[in-house]
Order: structure tokens, then C-alpha cells, then sequence
């Protein structure tokens, strides 16, 4: 069976600005680079790539031309790239998202397990891999720091509530993968030479059988009504001194904000 | 944001390798790179893990277990390592760029099944062998001589300066075949291995590039195989410019890192670092420094992918390339010098990396021909079309 792992494209931190005006990302000048914990999806299937005995499939929605992480995701060890890109899902929300990339996965034959990573670096919503895994209707694993294939079982463990499970599940299966998952590799030299001659096979809506209106904004359920800049916190205040002067200092600040009674 | 300047001759590829060598280097080199100065050595896992990456294999085919990477890709590597640490850099070079170009370039197909798979993963080193005590710049007097004794060689000489000399087993070794016709037709290029009589001197206390070491190779009776005779008899000299000309590339690169690194380094430092109530960036005379080291970091990357790409499609660089050693080398001193004057005090101390940069920097125009010998060679290369035209007249 074949290994899907979703990627997207997310702006560099460091090269990334806001729009003063809508308060957007201006994701045109920034540098695209493969999100991390999308990264990290990857290492762990391409580590169970030969226990499941067939192919690593890198999958990514984005813009024309932002496939550098798919290219990245060949240079690594994937056998094969596909960019869903069309210019209707600009404005498309997660819900909108999962089907599209359902779409893409039902096309694919013989696939077994659907990782991912467990949130985005930019949206961060987490809502994908539960979305994807209702979309395909395969039971979801969160989380998940490590992974094992036992013929057509998965089995992980994954960050609980306050404790780390040990969980079985059927392929096939989502698997979201954490960022307490082990680091992912650096492309060698080998790899980016192999990269630029494995294929990269770009999909429209039409060969997913999908029209305009299922998505984009107008597919979409929900609406940025306004994105803004956290507000900036008061500055703390430092004490210093013994800890007697201390423990009295911070008394009658608590007192002063009526936290306490002194 | 570091100075990067856009360039027809970059490629997808070549941006995604950039990120994957930066993200390496960040995490197995920056952080070594005090103690290769330090400790004056550089840990053989170092190059192991390099060797993973395909750095020590980059211009050694995928057939051989190289990475096959084109020039560009090679140009970029240097850069990305030279910033955080020359004396690695030098090390890879003269293993993987002049110390295998010679066996990928004129190596018969028994020497690069034999020697290229082991030079790619680093579990042989590789170097060059041609400087001679009365043998710098010019190399064509060479003394090292090498006699025919039945099916083999023997090899008698010694050579200077040889970077990798402490740690190589595969070396390219340039000796005297036939003394009556010296370098044109007399020289011939050898892979020596280490063994029974090639002894290396003691490292050479340097300036710079302390991680990187440089020794004495004594060849002693050594007898070399026919079969190791790399291209023709006599022809040897010929291979050791041709491995030159590509070198140079390698090393104009490795001065674009430096001299970027200490760009970036500098105008973190200008915008941080506050004299008479603001951040010296505010003054001109810093401004014109930052100004002029862009300018100048902005021309060498033109020149080094340039020629890359000329190398890429199997033009000649022999003239570029000696441009590209003589500017580049010039310039990243420049550059280093002055990011270290923004610096002041701080970049005098040896808490910062940039009196290492500093130090490191001034071999580059020295080693591998002299900035001289590229003029000399740049001028004889403007000349000898003239020549040509002015005989047919």
C-alpha cells in the first residue's frame, strides 16, 4: 500500500511581513518553505515506507509554482509529487481544504495511510487531518510522536490530554503527526540532483471533478471577518531584593489590584 | 535577511540545495567551528556526516556514488560552508574539487571504479600534490621525479604546502617523467596512495585556517603502478592547470561566503551597536562601508555563478576563473576587514568569529596561485588573441 503525507507550503517566519491594511500575511514577497510538523509527517512514513511496501506520495495545495516543498519532499525520499492548483480555491477554508485533498487522495489507487502534519506553522488551526479523515471517512490518529506498521495495523504513540498513548488503528487511517515527532532530514546533495527528474504532476479542478462554486470563498463555511495584531501587554515589572522585601513587595501589589486581602 | 542576489543562472534545485546546506550547516558546522581553530583539527565525523550529504562527492558521477552535482551546485556549497567555517571548506575542497577532479577529468575507468566510490564517502581523502619548495608559482620546476621500473613507478620528491597532506590516502601527485622536456611534455599526474614510503611532516602553524592541515608529503622510493597514471605520459602538466582552472571557482565561492557572512554579521551589529544615542547604522561612514561591501559582494556572486554556468556548459573558464580568484579573494578580504572596523574592539576579540574570518581570508590570496599568477595568467589569455591576429597580418 501506498504512503500519503499532505504538505503545505507555509512563509518562512523570518522572511514574512503583515499587511498594514488587512493585517494579512503578505505571502508574495515571503520565502515558501515545507511546514515543519508536515516535515516531520514525512520522515515517519518514509521511515514505514518499506514495512508498507509501496510508494511515499507527497500531496500539497497551494498556488502555481509553490511546489518547493514538494520538490524538497522528493528530494528527501518521495516517490512522487502532486500539487493541487487552480486559481478558484484562493480563499478556501480548512472544510473546503480537506475535500479538496480527499479528492485528490480517492484518485490515487491503493492508498493506505494519510499523514500529516498536526497543525500549520501560519493558520495553525489543527482542523485539517480530522476534516481530511471525516472527508475519507478513515478512522484519525492526533498526534502522533512515533509510528509502527504491523501488516495493515498502525500502531503509534500519540500526546494525550496529559499522557502519552499507545494506539492501534486499521489502515486505512490519518495520521497527524506532532512536532515531538523525531526531526526531519535534510535533503543531500544526491537527493535535490534526483529531485529535479522525478515527477511533479500538477491537478485542476476539473480533474478532480470539483466546480468553482464547491470552492474558494464561495465554497467556504467560514469568513475572516478581520485579522489583527495581538494587542501589546503592559511590560512586567522586575522586583529585587531579599526574599523578605520581596514577598512584601508583591503582597502590596496584589493588595493594590485587589487580588487579595492583606 | 542575508544578501542574496537574484541570478538567470539559479535554479529551482539550486534554491532548495542553498536551504538544505544552510539548515547542515547550521546544525553540524557553525557550531564546531571555534573548535576547529582551537584545536587546530577537524573531527573525522564531521566529514562523515558530510559525506552523507553527498558534500564530499559533489563532483564525482552518480555512477561512482557521487552526488554529480553541476558547478552551480558546488559554487553554493562552498559559499554556505565557508561562512561558518573556511578551514572546512578548504578541506572539502581539496578533497573533493582539486584533489578528485583529476580522476573524474583523466582518470581511466579502472582508477575511478577503484578510487571514486571510497573519495565519496569520505573513507578516502583526496589532495593535490604539485607545489615544491622552488616550485610555487612557478610549478613548472618541479623537482618530485618519477622513474619507470617494469610495470611500475618510482617516485622520488617532496612536496610543500599540501593541504589534506595530514590526513589523505589518495593523492594527485605531479612528477617529472622526462627532464629534458620539463612541463611541456615531461610531467606526468600519478594517483599515490598512502603507503610504504609517503611520509607527511608535521602540520604547519598558520596564520589561518588552523582547522584545515597543511604538510610537507615526502615521496621516498615509492612505487606507483602504470595502471595510476592519470591521462598520458608527459601530458601532466596540462591536467594540473586544467584542475586549477576549476579550483579557482571553488575557491572565489568559498570568499563570496566569508565575505557575506561578514556583510551579514556587520549590519547586525550597525543596527544594534549605539554610540552617541543611536544605533551606528545612522552614520554615514558606516552607511558607505555597508554600502560598498554590498556592492562589491553583489559583483563577485555575478562573476562566481557566471562562470559556473559557463562551466556548466563545458566552456573553458580558464580566464574567468582567474578573475574570479584574483576579485573575489581581493574583495572578501575587503569586506571582512571592514566588517570588522564596525565592529571595533568587539571584532578584534576572538569571542566573535570575524578575526578568525579575518585571518582565514588571507590565504585565499595566496593558495592556489598567487593573485599575480592570475593576472599573469588573465593577461596572457588577453594577449594571445591579440597575437594570433597581429601574426596573420
Amino acid at each position: 500500500m501506498d504512503i500519503v503525507v499532505c504538505i503545505k507550503q507555509v512563509p518562512e517566519a523570518l522572511s514574512v511581513g503583515l499587511d498594514r491594511d488587512t493585517g494579512y500575511v503578505r505571502r508574495g514577497e515571503a520565502k515558501g518553505v515545507a511546514n515543519l510538523a508536515d516535515r516531520q509527517a514525512l520522515e515517519l512514513a518514509l521511515a514505514l515506507k518499506t514495512a508498507a511496501g509501496g510508494k511515499v506520495i507527497a500531496l500539497s495545495m497551494g498556488p502555481t509554482g509553490a511546489d518547493q516543498a514538494l520538490r524538497q519532499a522528493l528530494a528527501v525520499g518521495a516517490d512522487e509529487a502532486y500539487l493541487v492548483s487552480d486559481n478558484a480555491l484562493a480563499g478556501s477554508d480548512t472544510a473546503v481544504t480537506a475535500q479538496v485533498l480527499a479528492r485528490a487522495i480517492e484518485r490515487l489507487p491503493d492508498i493506505g495511510l494519510v499523514f500529516a502534519g498536526e497543525a500549520s506553522a501560519d493558520g495553525a488551526t489543527g482542523q485539517l487531518p480530522p476534516r481530511l479523515a471525516e472527508a475519507l471517512s478513515f478512522p484519525l490518529v492526533v498526534g502522533a510522536c512515533s509510528a509502527r506498521l504491523d501488516g495493515t495495523q498502525l500502531e503509534a504513540l500519540r500526546n494525550g490530554e496529559w499522557t502519552r498513548e499507545n494506539v492501534a488503528v486499521s489502515c486505512p487511517a490519518v495520521v497527524s503527526v506532532s512536532l515531538d515527532a523525531p526531526k526531519p532530514r535534510i535533503p543531500n546533495a544526491m537527493g535535490v540532483m534526483k529531485a529535479a527528474k522525478k515527477p511533479l504532476i500538477v491537478w485542476d479542478l476539473t480533474q478532480l471533478n470539483l466546480s468553482p462554486e464547491d470552492v474558494g470563498q464561495s465554497g467556504s463555511c467560514t469568513r475572516i471577518v478581520r485579522a489583527y495584531k495581538p494587542e501589546k501587554r503592559a511590560k512586567g515589572e522586575v522586583l529585587t531584593g531579599d526574599a523578605e522585601t520581596l514577598v512584601q513587595a508583591l503582597l502590596e501589589r496584589l493588595a493594590r489590584k485587589n487580588l487579595i486581602e492583606v | 535577511m542575508s544578501l542574496e542576489f537574484k541570478s538567470p543562472y539559479i535554479r529551482e534545485e539550486h534554491v532548495m540545495f542553498r536551504q538544505a546546506a544552510k539548515e547542515f550547516v547550521d546544525a553540524e558546522i557553525r557550531p564546531r567551528a571555534m573548535a576547529h581553530n582551537r584545536d587546530a583539527k577537524i573531527e573525522r565525523v564531521l566529514l562523515d556526516k558530510m559525506a552523507e550529504m553527498g558534500f564530499m562527492g559533489m563532483a564525482i558521477p552518480e555512477e561512482y556514488g557521487g552526488a554529480g552535482a553541476d558547478p552551480i551546485t558546488f559554487a553554493i556549497l562552498g559559499e554556505e560552508i565557508a561562512r561558518a567555517c573556511a578551514s572546512t571548506a578548504v578541506v572539502m575542497g581539496a578533497h573533493g574539487g582539486i584533489g578528485t577532479y583529476g580522476l573524474v577529468m583523466d582518470g581511466s575507468e579502472a582508477i575511478k571504479q577503484k578510487y571514486l566510490p571510497k573519495l565519496a564517502t569520505a573513507e578516502s581523502v583526496g589532495c593535490f600534490c604539485l607545489t615544491e619548495p622552488q616550485a610555487g608559482s612557478d610549478a613548472a620546476n618541479i623537482k618530485t621525479r618519477a622513474v619507470r621500473d617494469g610495470d611500475d613507478w618510482i617516485l622520488n620528491g617532496e612536496k610543500i604546502w599540501i593541504t589534506n597532506g595530514d590526513i589523505a590516502d589518495v593523492m594527485t601527485v605531479f612528477a617529472v617523467t622526462d627532464p629534458a622536456l620539463g612541463a611541456r611534455g615531461g610531467v606526468t599526474a600519478f594517483v599515490v596512495e598512502r603507503g610504504p614510503g609517503v611520509i607527511s611532516g608535521p602540520k604547519e602553524h598558520k596564520m589561518g585556517l588552523a582547522g584545515s592541515g597543511t604538510t610537507t608529503v615526502t615521496f621516498e622510493n615509492v612505487r606507483v603502478p602504470n595502471e595510476n597514471v592519470l591521462g598520458t605520459v608527459g601530458l601532466g602538466f596540462l591536467t594540473a592547470m586544467k584542475i586549477l582552472d576549476k579550483g579557482r571557482l571553488f575557491l572565489g565561492a568559498a570568499a563570496l561566503g566569508m565575505a557575506k557572512e561578514a556583510y551579514d554579521m556587520a549590519l547586525n551589529h550597525s543596527v544594534q551597536r549605539q554610540q552617541f544615542g543611536k544605533p551606528i547604522a545612522e552614520f554615514q561612514a558606516v552607511q558607505f562601508y555597508l554600502a560598498e561591501m554590498a556592492t562589491r559582494i553583489y559583483a563577485m556572486e555575478q562573476m562566481v555563478y557566471h562562470a559556473a554556468w559557463l562551466m556548466e556548459q563545458g566552456e573553458s573558464v580558464t580566464m574567468e576563473g582567474s578573475m574570479i580568484k584574483l576579485f573575489c579573494t581581493e574583495h572578501a578580504s575587503w569586506v571582512i576587514n571592514h566588517a570588522l572596523q564596525i565592529h571595533g574592539g568587539m571584532g578584534y576579540s576572538a569571542e566573535l568569529p570575524i578575526e578568525r574570518m579575518f585571518r582565514d581570508a588571507r590565504i585565499f590570496e595566496i593558495f592556489e596561485g598567487t593573485n599575480e599568477i592570475q593576472k599573469v595568467v588573465i593577461a596572457r589569455e588577453l594577449l594571445k588573441d591579440k597575437k594570433k591576429e597581429l601574426a596573420r597580418v
